[in-house]
């Protein structure tokens, strides 16, 4: 169990040692392995990674829409505002999504419903929570929220149906949907990836200042550092269902230690540097989460492996040991969890300093080393 | 809308007339004629002909086609060769039972059928699932002469429940009054007759019983796979994310959009029914359309065959246009122009 | 060539009927309880049908009148008939008329309807708007009185009943197959194929025909079970087979009906299960393979 040295009452979410099991046909998936973390109220945090690294499998299991009965929550817990979600009664759980909880999805063109109009997806939220608001009340409402977010003719769109609107406007209304009752803490999954990009910017734009205007913190979802670059406070790097490191987004982007934070960084174009360097891939796939496996996760794929990282899995830990833990807010401390990290030098790079051979490297070479001994033993 | 309508109105004199001429080659492209069914087999070659003659059966087909549309644009469907009772007056003494059955086995098949679907669905995978599914095969398995004989031997002739012939008891009420022979219509709002009323649905009870079990399968089925995949849609998840209570989940969302399918089924199904329910008339002697030309294919008579049939069809595709019409209300996304 | 498109061509020239497509789908259905059973119950259909002679107890046509409407026992296992025939006997040769009915009508509806619709969907252009349209009216014609109407004037019996029942079936599946050709002339595997150059008469029968008729293999599946309840249906009206050596399922529960309330008790109503179950049979099938084939209906 990590502990933190701010005071708790300065949290607004907590998630503490929170696992996520799928039952497959092919098996039991661990999505989300023991996972720790915590969000200020205001703050705005980003989770990137891989698809199926449990990002957005988190943001499911903190708001209670886990698919049942595949998806469980194999332990831990997830407070918040002082109180333990996961073990409120179904109906308390109900009234809190929609009301403190509210959530962004990634398809705006498959996340309306096709046959109701924008207005009844509105004014069904506001009123669910509050049966006494009266339906002109509820109407005045869901005009200004689309006036809020930037929805010409909102007058003419309440009455419309969701095919009626593009990709982009659509979102709009499902930001909304979410601000309708002005919620503490707004989950956005991958809002931007089925949009233009041309889009993409004004609707980050957006989520940014709604957020801000209202003060709700928010957990923005994505698979693409260049999104969250400009727009959250902290960052998370997911990998495999476990955080493998986490710092301000100012600390993350100039000093990356996790080797799978540096190939990420590789990975998108960086205008903003100013040099041509390649665009260097990820090597391999993310493991199979079926099985439980010893040691890092990410090993197989990594260049910095050391014997250790075959062997022993690495705990999320403080960059400067010995300093004290801050878990959110401006003043995170940057954690990795990585035996070998790298270096300033070696993420500019991209690759280990000359001198490390990787562990899967060397393991490979002794494999094809004893097969060649064994082929020339051969007649 | 209107537009679309007038359209699909128009489009339907083609496909009329492409009706009556298939019809009226196909009838008249099979071995027979109602002669020989009025006359028996053993009568004079003279007789045979004198009959052909009067019926007009001696014209070349063309002739006779001609001479059928001739009338049918005069609202004149012909007269029945064995009764000599013009078809028309025939069919709209009948239609009203065929209706009254069909929507009587339509609400069994819907009343039940879609809560069943729905249940299975939300319980995907349970013993109640399992045990709704092979209801359903079961249900439409079962051919509706034995569903029927079944029904008619167990609460008719061994519990005594309810009776197994007729639309209404002739020794206890007589309809003779208004005459529009809807006589559920006739017995709660014309005469206002309680009882009579009862025992009109009494009778209707085990008919509709065994036409509505093919229907409410073929709904039970198509509600349980639409609301499975409705339930899987994106928009579902948004409604859960929004807090709404699961009734109105339910209601407002799943069931909304899955009755887009659901819909679709219930117009064809009911187009099936008014196509004629030929063997649950026969074992319930019940004087609808289906028996009526069911007795028409017997006789060999052709007027009344060609022109029932066509009727009919005419009824299906308009059902059918009514179907479309109402699934414009349901789905927003189409807007027919 | 790069090598990719020698990998391309290589997936291409494979016929699909050879590929993977069908073992899964074999695979899939053997893991499917309810097609298991469906299969089952067809076999046990098809065994009892062939082997009448061989394992019926007693001459389904002889009886004396001494012994009618007999409850079941060690004698008559499901009991007598009106005319004190053995029921049993009478039901395993019934399943001789009834799969020779369901056999004979699907097998005729399938070469008439899948020629048409063939065309219909390579033709295309009018040829394709005239079937069609044809195909629409007797889609609209109430089915069970057009097939009525067809066995009363070619007179009863096994074959005629087979006959009519057969051309409510071709509208069906010249449809099927019709849509499912427009579908894959346009789908991406052809595309592809023909983008490398692949003759069209090869696309045609490696590429389109198998995919073409999966629908097809389900809907005749089905079209079985519906013809074996027509039949009976037909049966039950008295159009059967007029020879009464000729035990038929629906003539036999006629009986049923007329006598019901004269001592037949419920031993009359046996010919209907035996119906319900090889209907059953092949319903389940059909559904088994429905989702067999179905690649997206995987779970």
């Amino acid at each position: 169990m990590m502990t933190f040295d701010e005071p708790a009452a300065e949290r607004l979410l907590s998630v503490e040692d929170l696992s996520v099991e799928f039952s497959s046909s092919s098996g039991r998936v661990h999505a989300v392995n023991r996972i720790t973390f915590e969000l200020a109220p205001h703050e705005t945090l980003g989770i990137v990674g891989e698809s199926g690294c449990g990002k957005s499998v988190t943001s499911l299991a903190i708001m209670g829409l886990l698919p049942k009965p595949a998806g469980r929550i194999a332990g831990g817990q997830v407070i918040f505002d002082g109180t333990n979600l996961l073990t409120l009664k179904p109906d308390e759980m109900r009234d809190l999504r929609g009301r403190d909880l509210a959530m962004v999805f990634q398809d705006p063109m498959t996340s309306l419903n096709p046959v109701i109009t924008i207005e009844e997806q509105l004014v069904e939220v506001i009123r669910a929570h509050d049966s006494k608001v009266t339906k002109a009340a509820a109407h005045q409402r869901a005009l200004d929220l689309l006036e809020l977010v930037g929805i010409p003719n909102p007058k003419e769109r309440l009455r419309g149906y969701a095919h009626q609107l593009s990709g982009g406007m659509r979102q709009r209304v499902m930001i909304a949907i979410a601000l309708a009752l002005n919620p503490k803490l707004i989950i956005a999954d991958e809002p931007t990836t089925a949009l233009d990009v041309t889009i993409q910017a004004q609707i980050l734009e957006l989520i940014q200042r709604v957020a801000n205007e209202s003060g709700a913190a928010v957990m923005l979802i994505t698979h693409d550092l260049g999104v969250v670059a400009g727009m959250t406070q902290r960052i998370q790097v997911m990998y495999a269902g476990r955080i493998v490191e986490t710092a301000t987004t100012r600390e993350l982007f100039a000093h990356p230690r996790h080797p799978y934070t540096v190939g990420l960084l590789r990975s998108i174009p960086r205008l903003d540097l100013g040099d041509d360097r390649a665009l260097i891939p990820i090597d391999g796939l993310p493991p199979d989460m079926t099985r439980e496996r010893a040691g890092c996760p990410f090993a197989p794929r990594c260049a910095w492996a050391t014997e250790r990282c075959l062997v022993e899995d690495p705990e999320l830990v403080s960059v400067t040991a010995g300093q004290r833990t801050v878990s959110s807010g401006p003043g995170a401390t940057h954690r990795v969890a990585c035996w070998n990290p790298a270096t300033d030098d070696e993420a500019a790079q991209g690759v280990p300093a000359s001198g490390h051979v990787s562990a899967i490297t060397a393991a490979t070479d002794a494999r094809v080393a004893a097969a060649a001994a064994i082929l020339a033993d051969l007649p | 809308m209107l537009k679309y309508i007038v359209r699909r109105l128009l489009l339907l004199i083609p496909i009329l007339f492409g009706l009556s001429l298939f019809i009226i080659v196909f009838v008249h492209a099979l071995p027979g004629d109602p002669c020989s069914s009025i006359l028996g087999e053993h009568t004079s070659p003279d007789r045979l002909a004198a009959c052909r003659h009067g019926l007009g059966l001696d014209k070349p087909l063309y002739q006779q086609y001609f001479d059928y549309m001739n009338g049918l644009i005069h609202g004149n469907f012909g007269i029945s060769a064995t009764n000599r009772v013009s078809v028309l007056d025939s069919f709209v003494a009948r239609f009203p039972a065929t209706v009254e059955l069909s929507l009587a086995a339509m609400l069994v098949a819907i009343g039940i059928g879609v809560p069943l679907g729905v249940a299975a669905a939300k319980r995907q995978g349970s013993v109640f699932d399992n045990f709704a599914t092979v209801a359903s095969l079961i249900g439409i398995s079962i051919p509706i002469f034995f569903l029927g004989l079944l029904l008619a031997y167990v609460f008719g002739v061994w519990l005594h429940w309810l009776p197994t012939l007729g639309r209404v008891n002739h020794r206890l009420y007589d309809f003779t009054g208004a005459g529009t022979n809807f006589l559920l219509w006739e017995s709660l709002v014309i005469n206002r007759n309680i009882p009579e009323f009862l025992d009109v649905v009494s009778h209707l009870i085990l008919p509709a019983i065994a036409l509505g079990t093919i229907p409410l399968a073929v709904v039970a089925r198509i509600t349980r796979s639409a609301v499975l995949e409705v339930l899987n849609e994106d928009y579902v998840r948004t409604a859960r994310a929004k807090g709404l209570t699961n009734r109105r989940i339910d209601s407002r969302h799943v069931l909304r959009n899955a009755m887009l399918p659901i819909a679709t089924i219930i117009g064809l199904q009911t187009g099936l029914l008014l196509g004629g329910a030929v063997l649950t008339e026969t074992i319930f002697s019940w004087g609808g359309v289906g028996s009526w030309l069911f007795q028409a294919a017997v006789d060999k008579d052709f007027v009344v065959i060609q022109s029932g049939t066509l009727i009919l069809a005419t009824l299906f595709v308009l059902v059918n246009l009514t179907v479309d019409i109402s699934y414009a209300y349901l789905n927003p996304r189409i807007r027919y122009s | 060539m790069a090598t990719g498109n020698v990998a391309l061509r290589q997936v291409l020239e494979e016929p699909i009927k050879g590929s993977s497509l069908w073992r899964d789908a074999g695979h899939r259905l053997l893991r499917t309880p309810s097609a298991m059973v469906g299969l089952f119950l067809i076999g046990l259909f098809v065994f009892v049908a062939v082997l009448a002679p061989i394992i019926s107890p007693y001459n389904p046509t002889a009886g004396s009148i001494i012994h009618r409407f007999e409850v079941p026992s060690i004698q008559h296992l499901l009991g007598t008939d009106l005319q004190g025939r053995d029921i049993l006997s009478r039901i395993l040769w019934g399943a001789r008329s009834s799969l020779w009915v369901s056999i004979l009508s699907v097998t005729l509806g399938l070469l008439i309807g899948l020629f048409a619709g063939a065309i219909s969907g390579f033709v295309g252009g009018w040829v394709d708007f005239w079937i069609m349209r044809v195909v629409d009216i007797m889609l609209s014609l109430p089915g069970l009185l057009l097939t009525i109407t067809i066995v009363v004037f070619m007179g009863p019996g096994l074959n005629t009943i087979a006959f009519a029942i057969a051309i409510e079936n071709v509208p069906i599946f010249a449809r099927i197959l019709r849509s499912s050709i427009l579908g894959l002339k346009e789908s991406d595997f052809t595309t592809a194929a023909r983008s490398i150059g692949a003759k069209e008469s090869r696309i045609l029968i490696n590429h389109i025909m198998p995919n073409a008729l999966t629908p097809v293999i389900v809907a005749a599946t089905l079209a079985l079970a519906t013809a074996i309840v027509d039949a009976a249906g037909l049966g039950f009206l008295g159009f059967g087979p007029q020879d009464p050596s000729t035990p038929e399922w629906g003539t036999m529960l006629t009986d049923t009906y007329r006598y019901l309330t004269s001592g037949a008790g419920f031993t009359a109503l046996f010919p209907g299960i035996a119906i319900i179950l090889s209907v059953l049979g092949f319903n389940l099938l059909g559904d088994g393979l429905r989702e067999a084939l179905d690649p997206r209906l995987k779970r």
